[in-house]
């Protein structure tokens, strides 16, 4: 089938069987990889690997038309000539060394290749994310879980794109997925009882996630933000006094963490904002009102950084929430006055 | 079966093995992000105050006035009067490079805009276990219960009427330091003693006609300074010139250094500082400051001046929460000179005003006080 000098043809003519299979067994297989690695690499976009595989038949078969008539022949020997492969693989051992150190270097590509190939699109989605490029981000994540599926990271980076773009469905779907291969990935129960608060209205369902999350969270920081929701969620189940109490431990425990160094205003902002909501629903108005205040200088802290104020950069999703609750709380406080 | 081409698979192992290298290439590019710079944070302050500038802080009803020298915190709302001006100075060591933020003055309110920022010690750690109380006795101010700077610090004791002390030094470090007789209550470092040696304790004694300035206090507690070690030194000057190369006023400049000097133990040198800085811009909030760091000293006559102006200057403006505080220092001091009834009232009276605040903190801290 391959095109030989003739010089060639004759010595391939006199090839053990021993070789031939071998060398057989060996392209079977360098096929197979270059087939799996093809469709890991493209599966993420359907489009491609549907049109790449109908450009690869129609080579294929213009291949092996070509090869029937005298000048596609020539054609391929001119290659060969001007390549000098077959001067240099001239014999059934040397084609059968070189077919199986393809096939190593393929294992290769396709097992720790793909590994790194799926961390290196995990780390380009990420950082889409991180700007706001919320498709692009899906995009990249498609490909580093269609070269490693079994990350629960990137299924829960993902489940935050296409929370970013309110899919809650494909989110809270992802977010289950991402526990289902890991069930101590504290983020991921967080993010998911948020969302049955979020979208589902289920408080049930949310205290349930969250507190199987706290539970598992080992950092007290992780506590604190899955305890602020829980006090949601009891909000939310309008059980206003353990919503409070809650709410108020969380407090403290986010204190407890800023002393430390630590940037936990946009929590302390949601938390105050939840405990104003938690005291009107109590009809106490003036202590809402201080607990709006409490919102409105930790969530000022937060707009008015360099990261949320610098132009032509992409409001983070913390800034967003921020510049709410500084709306919100002027509002009610001050009746809407001052730049939101 | 032949023939066997390896030609077909050349294209794709040529790109496979580009696209491994590049992915190996960016994922190393990326791996040296989170270093971490050392910290020696100061306190979030305002180095500017001029005109109505308001402050509420976490839990209270409403604004209250506020002024130079004060110290914010993440969660306070700041609020600047058409005309007024307000600079802020960030603790954090890595933004002490960037220029003084200065709050737009709209009247509106506004966060503080520092990510971190020592947060204010609380009063229990402030004063000294025990303190001066004998207007008689030539009791050492300067320097005493202090890690120093200069090998040659500046000398002071009560003065007490007379003619002339006899000062000595008590040191670790075996040098001869004989005697000296002097007619004035406050000195520079004699030119006949060798200079400190870091690694070494000292105390200063003042002897007049007998009496002595450490009579009572033969363990000499409270009453030591120490040099620190030339690399310290050398990183707490550079951490001055990085405050020095803010343009800044003189006063938020001396303050800073103060804050600084004090972060390293160096009271005797802060109190100089924030002095200076007073004499400039005499607020509430500086006398409130130098009030804690004469009691943390082991000065209660002097923390107690000091406590009483920023109590009258509090009173002036309406600064409630100085008020408190300075309510708070006076109790302390008086503590030490034991005069209990009065500690009573004081701290009593603190609880009543943060409780009018609804500042929850000041007042569980006044009342773990009354109770201690």
């Amino acid at each position: 089938m391959c095109p030989q000098k003739d010089k060639k043809s004759k010595n391939t003519e006199n090839l053990s069987k021993y070789w031939e299979w071998f060398s057989f067994f060996g392209l079977l297989i360098a096929i197979f990889l270059v087939m799996a690695l093809w469709y890991r690499w493209l599966r993420p976009d359907p489009d491609f690997l549907a049109f790449s595989t109908g450009v690869v038949q129609l080579v294929a078969i213009a291949s092996f038309l070509g090869l029937q008539t005298k000048g596609g022949r020539n054609f391929v020997l001119r290659i060969d000539d001007t390549l000098g492969l077959g001067r240099r693989i001239n014999s059934p051992k040397r084609v059968t060394i070189t077919i199986w150190t393809i096939v190593g270097v393929l294992v290769l590509l396709l097992i720790p290749g793909s590994q790194q190939a799926a961390k290196f699109y995990r780390l380009r989605g990420v950082e889409a994310l991180e700007v706001g490029e919320y498709s692009r981000a899906i995009r990249n994540l498609d490909q580093a879980l269609s070269l490693a599926p079994n990350s629960a990271t990137t299924r829960y980076d993902l489940a935050n794109a296409y929370e970013e773009l309110h899919d809650y469905d494909r989110a809270i779907e992802e977010y289950q997925q991402s526990l289902e291969l890991d069930d101590s990935f504290w983020p991921a129960y967080n993010n998911l009882g948020r969302l049955y608060l979020l979208s589902k209205n289920d408080p049930d369902a949310a205290l349930g996630t969250l507190m199987t999350g706290e539970r598992r969270a080992e950092d007290p920081i992780a506590k604190a933000i899955i305890n602020k929701n829980i006090g949601w969620a009891y909000l939310e189940k309008e059980l206003p006094h353990i919503s409070m109490k809650t709410l108020l431990a969380t407090i403290e425990e986010l204190k407890s963490i800023q002393s430390e160094g630590y940037n936990v205003e946009v929590y302390l902002a949601e938390a105050y904002n939840l405990l104003a909501r938690v005291f009107e629903s109590l009809g106490d108005q003036d202590q809402a009102q201080i607990a709006l205040k409490d919102s409105l200088g930790y969530a000022l802290a937060v707009a008015e950084s360099g990261a949320c104020t610098t132009p032509g950069i992409r409001l983070a999703p913390d800034c967003l929430a921020a510049i709410r609750w500084v709306a919100e709380a002027r509002e009610v406080v001050y009746g809407g006055e001052g730049e939101p | 079966m032949g023939k066997i081409c390896p030609l077909i698979f050349i294209p794709f192992v040529i790109s496979l093995l580009v696209a491994a290298c590049d992915q190996r290439q960016a994922y190393t590019d990326l791996g040296s992000a989170s270093n971490q710079e050392a910290v020696d944070e100061l306190p979030n302050l305002l180095v500017q105050a001029k005109g109505s500038v308001q402050i509420r802080r976490e839990g209270w009803k409403d604004f209250l006035p506020v002024g130079f020298g004060a110290l914010i915190e993440s969660g306070d709302l700041l609020r600047v009067s058409d005309g007024s001006l307000v600079s802020v100075f960030c603790g954090s060591d890595s933004t002490w490079d960037e220029s003084l933020i200065e709050l737009s003055a709209d009247g509106l309110e506004h966060g503080v805009p520092c990510r971190s920022g020592r947060p204010p010690r609380p009063w229990s750690d402030v004063a000294a276990p025990r303190g001066e109380n004998e207007s008689d006795i030539p009791f050492v101010i300067s320097p005493r219960n202090s890690a120093l700077g200069s090998d040659r610090p500046f000398l002071r004791w009560n003065e007490i009427g007379v003619s002339s002390y006899t000062i000595s030094i008590v040191g670790e470090d075996l040098q001869n330091r004989p005697p000296i007789v002097v007619s004035e209550s406050e000195i520079p470092w004699p030119g006949e003693w060798p200079p400190l040696e870091p690694g070494s304790n000292y105390v200063l004694i003042v002897d007049v006609g007998g009496i002595k300035s450490n009579d009572g206090n033969e363990g000499n507690i409270g009453l030591g300074f120490w040099l620190l070690p030339d690399e310290e030194v050398q990183r707490i000057q550079a951490l001055e010139e990085k405050i020095r190369s803010q343009n800044m006023s003189a006063e938020g400049t001396d303050l800073l250094i103060a804050e600084l000097y004090q972060n390293n133990n160096m009271r005797a040198e802060a109190a100089q500082r924030l002095q200076s800085a007073i004499s400039v811009q005499p607020s509430a909030a500086m006398w409130l400051k130098y009030g804690r760091l004469q009691l943390e000293i082991g000065l209660p006559g002097e923390a107690i001046q000091a406590f009483n102006q920023a109590l009258s200057v509090a009173k002036a403006d309406g600064q409630l929460e100085i008020e408190a505080a300075s309510l708070i220092g006076l109790g302390l001091a008086n503590r030490i000179l034991g005069d209990e009834p009065a500690v009573v009232e004081l701290f009593n009276g603190a609880a009543v005003i943060f409780q009018q605040i609804g500042d929850q903190n000041g007042f569980s801290q006044a009342n773990e006080l009354l109770t201690k």
